[in-house]
C-alpha cells in the first residue's frame, strides 16, 4: 500500500476509535442511570443539527466558530511541540484591546475596524511571545507559563471593565458597545452567524496548506519532531519558537475579537471563559493531532456535542452532563493511546 | 546432544523486502550460537519470529522437538524463550528486585510478597554469579549492570533460550568482558544463547557455532573453531573484505578549518579544551584519536556552533573567515557539513519521512525550495536520485525514518551531509554500529572527499578507523593535544601509548 494511504489511516484511526468509544461508554452510562440512550442521542442529534430551518444546525457552527479558531492557534503551537494552553488569556487580552480601540478611535469607520483587528493581533501575539521568550531565556516550560498568565489576562480585562471602562448607562460590568458602523454583519437572519465567521475555514485551508507546502511549516513540525534535529541543521530554533507563538497567539487574538465585533458588540467579563471555547479547543487541537483540517471536523463535532447537550437536556430528561462525560472520554482514549506526554510536553526532554 | 530448538523454512515478508528467504536452523541445547548479518539482513527479523513478536508467513518452529506456534512474546515465554533487547526495556525509576520480578510477582494474600520476590532475586543473582544489589535503583546502575538485570529478569521467567539483540553495543570493552564470562557461565548451566551481532572478533571470541544471513538467505552455518573472520566476512558481504582501504596520494592544498589557541570552558567552568591549536587542508583527512570524554565533544560542539559553553578564548576559523562566535547556519552555508554521533537525537527526526530528513540540508536550494514554498515534486526526484546514489535501502521516501535500520540510517544522513559538497566535513564516529559493508561504503565516500578538495575532521574512538584513513592524527587527552603523528609514522602501539597519556621519546 502507499505508505501515504497507510499514514491518512493511521492518523484517522485513534479518533474514530476515540469518538465511537466516547459515544458507546456514554449510552451505557445513561442505561446505568436509568435513561434510554436511543431517546437521548436523538434528542442530541436534533439538538446539534435540527431545529425549525435547522437553527440548531446553525447554533453549532456559531459555536463551533470560536473552538475551530482557537484550536487552530493552539494547534499550531503544539505543531512545532510547545504546548501553548493560554489560548484563554491571550483571547480576552485581544478582545478587550480591540473593544477600546474601536470604542475610542478618532480616526474614520474602516481604518479603525482595521486598527482595531491589528491591536487584538499585536496584543494577544505579544502576550503569546512572551512565553516562548521567557521559554528561550531562562528554561521556563511554555506550558507552565502559558496556562498562569491566564489569569492576569482575564484579572485585568476585568479591572479595566469594572474601573475604567464600564458602561455606566446600563446596570450590568460590560464596556459600551461598538459603533454600528464597526459591528459585522450577520449573514443568516435571526441567528448570530456573522461575515467574520468566514475567515475561520479560510484559515484552516492556509494552515494546512503553510504546515504541508512551505519552508516555515516544514521548519515548524521538524521542530515538534525533534527540535535539536532543526538547530543541527542551521535553523535558530529559538527564533522560530518565538515566532511561532506570537502567531499562535495571534489567532487567539482573531477569534477574541471576531467574538466582539461579530457576535456581542462589547466587551463583557466571562464572554469568552465561561463557554470554555479555550479549554475545548485544547481537547479539539489534541483529538485532531493539530491538524488544521482534522480541527475543522473534531471542532464541529466538539459545538455538535455540547450544542447537542443543551438540546438533550430540553428535549429528553437527559441531564446536559452527559454530553460532557462524553467529550472527556473521547479525550481519555486519546491520551491513554497515543502517550500524549512523550509528543506534547517536549520541554522536558530539553536538556541542554 | 538435544536440540534446544529448530526454525524450519521461515518465510516472512514485509512490502517490497523479503526479511527471512527460507531459514533452516536448528540450535543445541548449551550452545551459543550467533547469529551475523549485515544491518538488514533478517536478523532482527529471524528473532522476533521465534520471540513471537511476528508470525512467520510460512515454516514451523520446534521447541524440545515439539511444533508450537507463537502467537505472543507470552506463548514464546511460557516455552523457555527470553530476549534481552538492545534497548533495555527496565523501569529506571524503580529497584532492580522490581524489575526483575515486574509481570510475574509473588503475590501472599493478594498483596506483593516483597520478601520472597527478594529472596528469590538475590538467590537467582548467586545461581548464574550474576552479581548486582536487588536494592539499588535502576537509574542509578551503568549500563553493563542493567544488562545483568535484563538477563535475570529472563532467567527469573525460567527462560532456557536467551535471545541477545546486539548486546556490547553499548558496554564499554571491561563491561564487555565480563559480559563474555557471563554468557560462558550461562551456556555451561544448560542454558541456549543465541547471540545478534555484526561484531566479527566477538563473535569469534565467544561462539560455538555460527549462522550468516545475508540478503534475507542463510548464507553458511560455520563452526567458530573451524572458521576464521575472512571467511565469516566473505559469506556477510559476498565478497572479501579487507580493512586496508585503498587511497590515492591526495596533495594538500589551503587551509580550509584553522583552529588557533583554542580555550574552552564549559558549563561548569571546567577547563575542557586547553590551547589547541591546528588546521585542515583541501584533501586532507584528520584524525583525532583518544579515549571518549578527553575534550574531542568539546572541540566539535565549538566548530559546528550547537552548544553553548561557558567561554572560548582563542580563534576558530572557516575559510578564512572567523566563525568563532557565528550561528550554526552561518557556519553551514560557510562550507561546514557535520555528520553528528548521535544519529537519532541530533542528526535525524525519526518521526519525520525519509524525504523530510534530506531536506533540511536543501533549504537554500533554489530548485527544491522557491520563495519559501516546496516543490514536491522536485524534491521527490531529488531525494530519490540521492537515495540511489548512496545505496539507502528504503521502500518509499515518504516512509518513516524510524523505520530505517540503523546503518541504514547513518547512510541516510552520510548522503544528505556528503552530497553538499561542503569543503569541510565533520565525521564523528561515523560507523559506530554499522555493518562490515556499510562501514567501507561509508569509509570510501570520506576518502572520496579528498579528491575533490575537501576537508574532513575526524573523531573516533575507533583506532583502526582513524589509522585506515586519517592522513595526520591528533592525539587527545585531558583537553590537550598530547602528540601528533603523520601517517606514515603512525603505528596502533604509539598511538595508543599516547592516548594513555603517555609522550613516546622519540617523538
Amino acid at each position: 500500500m502507499d505508505s501515504r494511504i497507510l499514514n491518512f489511516w493511521k492518523a484517522i484511526k485513534l479518533p474514530l476509535l476515540a469518538v465511537l468509544g466516547g459515544f458507546v461508554l456514554g449510552a451505557l452510562l445513561m442505561i446505568l442511570a436509568g435513561y434510554n440512550p436511543i431517546t437521548g442521542y436523538a434528542a442530541l442529534l436534533d439538538g446539534a443539527f435540527g431545529g425549525k430551518r435547522s437553527a440548531n444546525l446553525v447554533g453549532t457552527l456559531v459555536r463551533a466558530a470560536p473552538i475551530i479558531g482557537l484550536a487552530l492557534g493552539a494547534g499550531l503551537a503544539f505543531k512545532g511541540g510547545y504546548f501553548n494552553i493560554g489560548g484563554e488569556g491571550q483571547m480576552v487580552l485581544g478582545a478587550i484591546s480591540s473593544t477600546l480601540v474601536g470604542i475610542y478611535s478618532p480616526f474614520p469607520i474602516w481604518i479603525t475596524f482595521l486598527l482595531s483587528l491589528f491591536t487584538a493581533i499585536l496584543v494577544s501575539g505579544t502576550y503569546a511571545w512572551i512565553c516562548a521568550r521567557m521559554d528561550v531565556r531562562f528554561k521556563i516550560p511554555v506550558f507552565i507559563s502559558s496556562l498562569l498568565l491566564n489569569y492576569p489576562a482575564n484579572y485585568f480585562a476585568t479591572y479595566l471593565v469594572n474601573h475604567h471602562f464600564r458602561d455606566r448607562a446600563s446596570g450590568v460590568v460590560q464596556t459600551q458597545k461598538i459603533p454600528t458602523g464597526l459591528q459585522i454583519p450577520k449573514i443568516i437572519p435571526n441567528s448570530q452567524f456573522h461575515a467574520g465567521i468566514i475567515i475561520i475555514p479560510v484559515l484552516v485551508i492556509f494552515l494546512a496548506w503553510l504546515l504541508k507546502k512551505t519552508e516555515i511549516g516544514y521548519k515548524i513540525r521538524m521542530s515538534g519532531y525533534n527540535s535539536k534535529f532543526l538547530a543541527y541543521g542551521g535553523v535558530d530554533t529559538g527564533k522560530l519558537e518565538m515566532g511561532l507563538l506570537f502567531a499562535s497567539g495571534a489567532i487567539m487574538g482573531l477569534v477574541g475579537f471576531l467574538e466582539v465585533f461579530g457576535t456581542r458588540y462589547r466587551y463583557i467579563p466571562g464572554m469568552l471563559t465561561t463557554p470554555l471555547y479555550a479549554w475545548t479547543a485544547i481537547t479539539t487541537a489534541i483529538l485532531a493531532d493539530s491538524n488544521p483540517l482534522g480541527i475543522l471536523i473534531a471542532g464541529f463535532l466538539m459545538s455538535a456535542i455540547q450544542n447537542g447537550g443543551y438540546g438533550m437536556e430540553r428535549m429528553s430528561e437527559v441531564p446536559r452532563e452527559i454530553s460532557r462525560v462524553i467529550q472527556s472520554i473521547i479525550i481519555m482514549i486519546i491520551c491513554a493511546v497515543s502517550g500524549l506526554r512523550g509528543s506534547l510536553l517536549r520541554s522536558d526532554k530539553k536538556d541542554s | 546432544m538435544a536440540l534446544a530448538f529448530e526454525l524450519n523454512h521461515i518465510h516472512k515478508y514485509f512490502p517490497n523486502v523479503k526479511a527471512n528467504d527460507d531459514i533452516t536452523l536448528a540450535v543445541e541445547k548449551g550452545e551459543i550460537h550467533a547469529i551475523v548479518g549485515e544491518n538488514g539482513a533478517g536478523k532482527t527479523t529471524l528473532m522476533n519470529i521465534l520471540y513471537g513478536l511476528y508470525q512467520p508467513d510460512s515454516g514451523e518452529i520446534k521447541i524440545n522437538g515439539e511444533k508450537k506456534v507463537f502467537h505472543s512474546p507470552l506463548d514464546a515465554i511460557k516455552n523457555g524463550l527470553g530476549m534481552v533487547h538492545q534497548n533495555f526495556m527496565l523501569f529506571s525509576k524503580l529497584s532492580v528486585w522490581e524489575n526483575i520480578v515486574y509481570g510475574a510477582e509473588p503475590v501472599k494474600l493478594g498483596f506483593l510478597d516483597k520478601n520472597t520476590a527478594r529472596t528469590t532475586v538475590i538467590a537467582l543473582s548467586k545461581q548464574y554469579n550474576l552479581e548486582i544489589d536487588p536494592d539499588a535503583k535502576v537509574s542509578d546502575l551503568p549500563v553493563g549492570v542493567r544488562q545483568r538485570v535484563e538477563i535475570l529478569k529472563a532467567l527469573y521467567r525460567k527462560a532456557e533460550i536467551l535471545i541477545f539483540d546486539e548486546p556490547t553495543a553499548v558496554l564499554t570493552p571491561q563491561e564487555q568482558t565480563v559480559f563474555f564470562e557471563v554468557l560462558r557461565n550461562l551456556a555451561s548451566n544448560g542454558k541456549t544463547i543465541i547471540f545478534i551481532t555484526h561484531k566479527l572478533n566477538e563473535v569469534m571470541a565467544i561462539s560455538d557455532r555460527i549462522t550468516v544471513l545475508r540478503s534475507g538467505k542463510v548464507t553458511a552455518q560455520l563452526k567458530t573453531a573451524e572458521t576464521s573472520i575472512f571467511e565469516i566476512s566473505r559469506y556477510m558481504v559476498g565478497h572479501d573484505f579487507t580493512f586496508n582501504t585503498i587511497r590515492d596520494e591526495c596533495p594538500i592544498g589551503d587551509v580550509i578549518l584553522s583552529v588557533k589557541n583554542l580555550n574552552v570552558f564549559d558549563k561548569e567552568n571546567f577547563h575542557v579544551l586547553k590551547d589547541i591549536s591546528f588546521d585542515v587542508h583541501e584533501g586532507e583527512i584528520v584524525g583525532i584519536a583518544g579515549v571518549a570524554g578527553n575534550g574531542q565533544d568539546e572541540l566539535i560542539r565549538v566548530i559546528t556552533g550547537l552548544s553553548s559553553v561557558n567561554y572560548i578564548f582563542g580563534n576558530i576559523l572557516l575559510n578564512a573567515s572567523d566563525i568563532t562566535f557565528l550561528s550554526n547556519r552561518f557556519r553551514r552555508e560557510t562550507g561546514l557539513s557535520y555528520i553528528p554521533e548521535d544519529r537519532t537525537e541530533v542528526g535525524s527526526a525519526l518521526k519525520a519521512s525519509v524525504a523530510e530528513n534530506i531536506l533540511i540540508g536543501y533549504l537554500d536550494n533554489s530548485q527544491i525550495v522557491r520563495n519559501g514554498i516546496i516543490s514536491e515534486t522536485q524534491l521527490t526526484i531529488f531525494c530519490q536520485k540521492l537515495v540511489a546514489k548512496y545505496q539507502v535501502k528504503t521502500s518509499d521516501i515518504h516512509e518513516a525514518a524510524a523505520n530505517l535500520s540503523g546503518g541504514n540510517l547513518q547512510k541516510l544522513i552520510i548522503s544528505r551531509e556528503m552530497n553538499h559538497s561542503s569543503k569541510l566535513l565533520i565525521a564523528e564516529q561515523p560507523t559506530r554500529g554499522v555493518d562490515i559493508g556499510g562501514i567501507e561504503f561509508i569509509h570510501k565516500n570520506i576518502l572520496e572527499q579528498r579528491p575533490q578538495r575537501n576537508g574532513v575532521l575526524l573523531v573516533s574512538t575507533e583506532l583502526s578507523e582513524i589509522l585506515a584513513l586519517s592522513d595526520r592524527i591528533l592525539v587527545f587527552y585531558e583537553g590537550k593535544i598530547i602528540g601528533e603523528v603523520n601517517r606514515d609514522q603512525a603505528d596502533e602501539n604509539k598511538i595508543g601509548m599516547m592516548m594513555a597519556g603517555v609522550i613516546p621519546q622519540n617523538s
